[in-house]
C-alpha cells in the first residue's frame, strides 16, 4: 500500500512537472509574465547550469543552492531528481510505458541493449567534460532543461523536432536509454549516486526471476549485484515487481561490511580490466574532436545577435540553445541558426534585420538561462553598426525624398541633411536593424546593420 | 450643460442642413435605409439623428478640455450625436497611430483613453463591433503594449490588433496617377463607419503627421509610398478613401524627433472633429504652429479636391 502512494506521488509530479514546463513554454510571450521567472527557476535545478555558470561568469549565482539540493538529493537517494522531477524523464517514460505496452515482445532485448551500454555512461560522461572544459556549451544544449526546452520551441515555431523524434522513437524500442547513459545530468547524477546513501537492495533470498531486469527502465536493476546500480532512478518498478518481495531500502555504509559487494563503483571495477587503452582511444578521439571543432565551428560570417549578447565566441560557447528567446521574440527577429552555418553555431539565435527587426524590448535577456544573451541595459546595447551604401540609396542617389529608415529608427540615430538625405549617427546606433528592414528598394537594402 | 450642448449640437445640425443643402444627397440617402433606428428615445434626438447621419462637412468641432471622456462626449454632441453616424449593428473602424512602441504620455501615440471613449461611445450607440487597427512599425504586442491601446480598448469592449500581415489586405483601384493600385486594409473596406484617429506630432519627413498621413497605416506596401512621391501618395490615397469622421488627438504630441520620438512634448488639450480630412488638418498644422501651405501632402490633397483648406470657409466651433 505505501508502494502506491509513493507511485502516486511520483505520478503527480511527472504529470505536473511535464505540463507545467510545456504550458510555461508555450506561454512564453511578449510582455514577460510570471511563466519566464519560473521557467528560470525549473531549470535551474539542473546541476550543468551551475557549472556553465561557474565555468563563464566565473561567478557563484545567488541560486547556487538550487542545484546543490538536486546534488543532495542525489547523494541521499539516488537520480530522484531524473526519475521524479525531471520534465523530459516524464516525458520518456510515458514514452517507455507505451512502448512497453505496444512492442512487448522486444522486452528481452530491450533489457538486454540497456544493460549492455551501461559502461558507456563513464567514457560518455568524460568525454563530455573533456568538451566543457575545452569551451563548448553543446554539453548542456543536451540536458532536459535545454534539449527538451528547445525541441518544444521547435514544435510552437513549426518546425520539425527531430531529435525530440529520435530520441523518442529509441525510447520506444531501447527504454530510457537515453536518461540512462547519455543525458549529460543523468550521467553527471550517476557519477554523484555512486556515493548515494540509501537504494534499493536485496534483503532476501532473491530467485533470479530477473523480473526486476525486465521492468528497469534504464538498466540498473539490482538482480547481477545484489544492489541497484549506480543509474537507478528510484522509480520503485523493481520493488513492485518482486515475486519474492526481497528489493527493499538499505543504507549504505560506505565503508561497511558488504562494500565489497555493493561497491558504488561497481560497473567501473568490472570495466577497469583492459580498459586504459580504450580510454586512451577515447580521450584522442575527444580531444581530435575538439580540435576539428574549433575548424568546423566558426564555418559562418558574422551575424546580428541578440540585444545584450556575449562577444561571438563567448556567445557560442555560453548559448545552450534552449530557444526561449526564440519563442519569446515578439517580432520574430530572432531565428535558430541552421546546421549549415557551422556547428558551433547551430540552433543558436541570430537577426536577419532585412526579414524582420528587433524591437529592443529586450525579453529575450530576461528568459536567457545561462547568461549568453546578458541583461544590459539598452542604452549599453550594441549589436551592430548602421552603413549606408550612398549609391543605392534612392534619397542620395536619386534625389527621392524617402527618409524611412530615419523614420523608423527607435534611438534616433539617423538624421537627415537638408535635402531630407538620411546620415547615420554612429555613437547612437545600436544596430537593431529598423532601418534596414524598412529600406524600401529591392533586394537588399541601400543601408545596412554590420555586426559589431 | 450636456443637454444644453446636444440641443446646441442638433440646432447647428439642423441648420448646417439648410446650408450645405444638395451637398447631403448621400446623408439622405442613409436616412432613409431601411437600417435606419434610432438610439434616442426622445423626439427631438431623432431628428437630430436622422438628419445628421453624415455629419456637416463645413464643420470643424474643437474639444477643449483634460478629461478624455468629456473631451469626446463633448465632440460628439456638437457635431450632433454619435447617433446619427453610428446605426445599430453597425461595425466600426478606429484608425488611432500606435505605430511606435511608445507610452502614452511619450505622446507619439494616440491617447489611449481618448480611443477608449470612442469605443465606449459607438458601443453604447449600438455597434456591433468597435475594431481598432494600425499597421505599426514594431510589433504587434509591443506597440499595442506599449502604447496602452489594447488594454484601454478590451476594457471599454472594443477589439485591438495590428494589421501586420498580408492577409489583412486587399488589392484595390485606387485611380491616383502615382498610386493606381494598393493593398489596402480589409477591415475599413468592409466596415460601415470609419474614424480615423491620428494624434497631432511632428513628423522628420513630411513636418507633421496628422489625419491624411495617417492613412498610410491601412496601406500593406508603405515603401512603395516612400520610393515613389510621399506627399502625392498620401494625398491620393485620401481621395481613394475618405474617413466617416477623422477625429484628431491634439491633446498633446511631440514637436521634435517624430513620428518615433522620444521628443518635446507639447499640450494643446483639444480633440478636432470633423468630416473634411483636408480641414480637419489645415486647422490641426495652424494649431501645432506651421503654415497648412508648407505641408505638402495638404496642399496636394486640397488639389485633388479632397477638402477645403481655406478655414475661413469653415465654421470652427469650439466646445
Amino acid at each position: 500500500m505505501k508502494f502506491r502512494k509513493a507511485l502516486l506521488l511520483r505520478y503527480l509530479l511527472q504529470f505536473v512537472s511535464l505540463l507545467s514546463f510545456i504550458m510555461l513554454l508555450a506561454n512564453l510571450s511578449y510582455p514577460l509574465g510570471q511563466e519566464s521567472l519560473l521557467l528560470q527557476w525549473f531549470s535551474r535545478f539542473d546541476p550543468w547550469l551551475l557549472l556553465s555558470q561557474l565555468r563563464w561568469q566565473r561567478e557563484i549565482p545567488l541560486w547556487t543552492w538550487l542545484p546543490l539540493v538536486t546534488l543532495a538529493s542525489t547523494l541521499l537517494w539516488g537520480r530522484i531528481f531524473c526519475g521524479w522531477l525531471c520534465p523530459f524523464g516524464a516525458f520518456l517514460a510515458l514514452t517507455d510505458k507505451f512502448g512497453r505496452v505496444v512492442f512487448k515482445n522486444l522486452s528481452l532485448a530491450r533489457s538486454k541493449v540497456l544493460n549492455a551500454i551501461q559502461p558507456m555512461r563513464d567514457f560518455w560522461l568524460l568525454s563530455l567534460m573533456i568538451i566543457f572544459v575545452f569551451g563548448s556549451n553543446w554539453v548542456i544544449f543536451l540536458t532536459p532543461f535545454a534539449l527538451f526546452s528547445h525541441e518544444i520551441v521547435r514544435v510552437l515555431q513549426g518546425h520539425l523536432p527531430w531529435m525530440l523524434i529520435g530520441i523518442t522513437i529509441s525510447t520506444l524500442f531501447f527504454s530510457r536509454f537515453w536518461c540512462s547513459v547519455l543525458c549529460p545530468t543523468g550521467v553527471l547524477l550517476s557519477f554523484v549516486a555512486r556515493r548515494r546513501f540509501f537504494r534499493y537492495g536485496f534483503a532476501g533470498n532473491c530467485v533470479h526471476c530477473e523480473r526486476c531486469t525486465g521492468t528497469c527502465s534504464v538498466g540498473s536493476a539490482p538482480a547481477s549485484t545484489g544492489i541497484a546500480k549506480e543509474g537507478c532512478i528510484v522509480c520503485g518498478d523493481c520493488q513492485r515487481g518482486c515475486p519474492t518481495k526481497v528489493i527493499g531500502w538499505q543504507r549504505s555504509f560506505w565503508r561497511g561490511k558488504n562494500s565489497k559487494l555493493a561497491s558504488g563503483g561497481d560497473v567501473a571495477a568490472t570495466m577497469h580490466q583492459g580498459s586504459r587503452r580504450q580510454f586512451f582511444k577515447v580521450a584522442f578521439t575527444v580531444a581530435t574532436a575538439a580540435v576539428l571543432w574549433r575548424k568546423t565551428a566558426w564555418a559562418a560570417e558574422k551575424t546580428l545577435r541578440p540585444p545584450g549578447a556575449l562577444p561571438e565566441l563567448e556567445f557560442t560557447a555560453v548559448c545552450n540553445r534552449c530557444g526561449r528567446c526564440v519563442q519569446v521574440c515578439p517580432s520574430k527577429a530572432l531565428s535558430p541558426m541552421p546546421i549549415t552555418d557551422g556547428l558551433a553555431n547551430f540552433e543558436t539565435p541570430y537577426i536577419i534585420p532585412r526579414k524582420n527587426r528587433c524591437d529592443l524590448c529586450l525579453a529575450c535577456q530576461e528568459v536567457c538561462p545561462t547568461g549568453a544573451i546578458a541583461e544590459v541595459p539598452l542604452e549599453k546595447v550594441r549589436m551592430g553598426k548602421a552603413d549606408i551604401d550612398k549609391s543605392r540609396c534612392i534619397a542620395w542617389d536619386e534625389g527621392k525624398m524617402c527618409y524611412i529608415c530615419g523614420e523608423q529608427c527607435p534611438v534616433l540615430a539617423i538624421e537627415a541633411d537638408e535635402h531630407h538625405r538620411p546620415l547615420i549617427l554612429t555613437d547612437k546606433c545600436v544596430g537593431c536593424g529598423s532601418c534596414e528592414n524598412a529600406c524600401p528598394i529591392d533586394g537588399e537594402a541601400a543601408i545596412r546593420v554590420f555586426p559589431n | 450643460m450636456d443637454r444644453r450642448q446636444f440641443i446646441g449640437g442638433i440646432g447647428y445640425g439642423l441648420l448646417s442642413l439648410g446650408l450645405v443643402g444638395c451637398g447631403l444627397s448621400l446623408s439622405e440617402k442613409g436616412e432613409n435605409s431601411p437600417n435606419t433606428q434610432n438610439v434616442q428615445s426622445t423626439p427631438s434626438s431623432q431628428t437630430a439623428s436622422s438628419a445628421a447621419s453624415v455629419y456637416d462637412r463645413s464643420k470643424l468641432i474643437i474639444s477643449e478640455g483634460t478629461d478624455p471622456n468629456l473631451l469626446i462626449e463633448k465632440g460628439f454632441a456638437a457635431l450632433g450625436g454619435i447617433g446619427a453616424l453610428v446605426r445599430r449593428g453597425a461595425t466600426v473602424v478606429l484608425k488611432p497611430n500606435f505605430s511606435v512602441p511608445r507610452k502614452p504620455e511619450e505622446a507619439a501615440t494616440t491617447n489611449p483613453q481618448l480611443v477608449a471613449a470612442v469605443v465606449k461611445q459607438c458601443l453604447a450607440a449600438g455597434a456591433k463591433e468597435v475594431k481598432v487597427i494600425d499597421y505599426p512599425f514594431q510589433s504587434p504586442p509591443v506597440c499595442l503594449n506599449n502604447s496602452g491601446i489594447r488594454k484601454a480598448v478590451e476594457a471599454a469592449g472594443g477589439k485591438a490588433y495590428a494589421i501586420n500581415e498580408q492577409s489583412f489586405y486587399t488589392q484595390v483601384d485606387t485611380g491616383g496617377k502615382i498610386l493606381k493600385t494598393a493593398l489596402f486594409s480589409k477591415d475599413v473596406l468592409n466596415a460601415d463607419v470609419f474614424i480615423n484617429f491620428p494624434i497631432l506630432k511632428h513628423h522628420s519627413m513630411t513636418k507633421l503627421t496628422l489625419g491624411l498621413k495617417n492613412m498610410m497605416g491601412l496601406v500593406w506596401d508603405r515603401g512603395y509610398f516612400h520610393r515613389t512621391d510621399l506627399t502625392q501618395c498620401i494625398a491620393e490615397l485620401a481621395a481613394f478613401r475618405k474617413p466617416h469622421l477623422t477625429i484628431v488627438d491634439a491633446t498633446r504630441g511631440i514637436t521634435d524627433n517624430g513620428p518615433t520620438g522620444p521628443g518635446t512634448i507639447r499640450e494643446w488639450n483639444q480633440v478636432i472633429f470633423g468630416v473634411d480630412s483636408v480641414a480637419v488638418d489645415t486647422y490641426a498644422a495652424t494649431l501645432f504652429g506651421i503654415k497648412p501651405a508648407e505641408i505638402e501632402y495638404i496642399t496636394a490633397a486640397a488639389q485633388l479636391g479632397v477638402g477645403e483648406m481655406d478655414l475661413q470657409k469653415l465654421t470652427v466651433v469650439k466646445v
